[in-house]
């Protein structure tokens, strides 16, 4: 749920590809298989999407003016009453939430977090209430925007991702989890009765991409009817990948010597002319060893955006 | 930079409002007492409305007053950007004096950031 580049990058621009930065058409993205697989976001866990239309580009700065020392809550979510179990539901900290999470499925939004120059910085919470994500492992110290010490442990400071190069993403899809941006005051320039103030801008770009999931049946070049048994016809000098099919009982028989290999769901093997694909449920497929090195590339290429209990181990 | 006017009045002369999302940047003030009210004391003042936060439910608005000088009669002063450090604006920006003076002017340079 979280691309967060080095500042120097932005100093080092020309080593650095604009869609690396920012998704495009054509861009892959490769969700965590930590994102729960239950109705709400079964549809992106695991799987990995390709950028299937040009992006969209909406600006939405967000100030505020708050006294020094106090903070702000900045819920990007869409709900209106978000309340996190265990978690008592704010009251005067609560300013509304951001709606700038999608409202379909297979849309993503990446949220660019540009900070205007100011004395304040900014707590990250996933969700709202839990354990912060930018913590260390030790359980003795964790970011707390109440604690005199620890509010500054993780905090992201308008220097780390200033506006005019921003270098933190944030991602958001259709039932994520509650985003919250806790922005502290932490030394304002403007006194009014006896109190300072002072105005926190951010510049939020949220950039939406629709995304059209792919996988590597997708680029099969034979798909095997279910249930069935089949003569691989692979012309000679070529090789195929067989990928088990869900039901994990695919197997490979050797018309020669009657070897037989299983494939567990998902795993691949190669296979040559004179093998038999037997699936006894579910589906395999077959495909080229260039479809099968393409889609390693994408694997190994596309924006992963992991769930955000893997962000928060030691 | 842009510069906004105002002669001295006892009740707020707006000068200029700052945009949402930017703050104002007080460059240089200049005051030129060429009236006949004596010596005048002269305040900007700042209206903003301080948000929601965990300390403050409800949106306030705040008055601030980040500059006061008393000019007296016949004389000009100037404060510059060194003498005002950076002073930022965040709201409605306005001159308040101690006296209704047209012959008073009130010069205001400032950029928005």
């Amino acid at each position: 749920m979280i691309t967060d580049l080095s500042p120097l990058l932005h100093k080092t621009t020309p080593l650095v590809r604009s869609d690396e930065l920012q998704l495009q058409k054509g861009s892959w993205v490769k969700f965590s298989q930590f994102w729960p697989t239950d109705t709400k976001t079964g549809w992106a866990s695991g799987n990995t999407f390709v950028v299937s239309q040009d992006n969209i580009l909406v600006d939405y700065p967000v100030s505020v003016n708050i006294a020094d020392q106090d903070y702000a809550i900045l819920d990007l979510t869409n709900q209106t009453n978000p309340i996190v179990p265990g978690v008592p539901h704010p009251t005067a900290a609560q300013m509304g939430t951001l709606q700038m999470y999608p409202t379909n499925q297979c849309v993503l939004y990446q949220i660019s977090v540009g900070m205007k120059r100011g004395k304040y910085f900014v707590q990250l919470q996933i969700p709202r209430g839990t354990v912060p994500i930018y913590q260390l492992g030790s359980s003795a110290i964790t970011p707390n925007i109440t604690d005199p010490v620890y509010r500054y442990l993780g905090a992201k400071y308008p220097k780390d991702s200033p506006v005019d190069s921003p270098t933190w993403f944030l991602y958001s899809i259709l039932n994520a989890p509650q985003i919250v941006l806790l922005v502290f005051m932490d030394g304002g320039d403007t006194e009014a009765s006896g109190v300072l103030y002072g105005k926190a801008t951010i510049d939020f770009k949220v950039n939406k991409t629709t995304l059209s999931q792919i996988t590597l049946g997708s680029m099969a070049v034979i798909n095997i009817p279910v249930p069935s048994k089949t003569q691989v016809n692979i012309p000679s000098g070529q090789v195929a990948v067989v990928t088990g099919g869900p039901g994990g009982d695919t197997s490979l028989i050797n018309n020669s010597n009657q070897q037989t290999v299983r494939l567990a769901a998902g795993q691949s093997s190669v296979v040559s002319s004179g093998w038999i694909v037997n699936t006894a449920s579910g589906s395999a497929v077959l495909t080229t060893m260039d479809d099968v090195r393409k889609w390693r590339t994408i694997q190994e290429r596309a924006l992963y955006i992991p769930y955000y209990t893997e962000l928060t181990g030691s | 930079m842009a510069t906004a006017r105002a002669t001295a009045n006892v009740t707020v002369q707006p000068l200029f409002s700052t945009p949402l999302h930017m703050k104002a940047v007080i460059d240089d003030i200049n005051i030129d007492n060429e009236g006949s009210s004596g010596s005048i004391t002269v305040q900007l003042e700042d209206d903003f409305t301080q948000d929601i936060s965990n300390g403050n439910g409800t949106p306030t608005v705040r008055s601030a007053f980040p500059f006061q000088t008393t000019v007296a009669q016949t004389v000009s002063v100037s404060a510059d950007k060194n003498t005002l450090a950076d002073t930022e604006c965040l709201g409605d920006v306005g001159v308040v004096c101690s006296a209704t003076d047209a012959g008073c002017a009130i010069v205001v340079v400032y950029h928005f950031e």
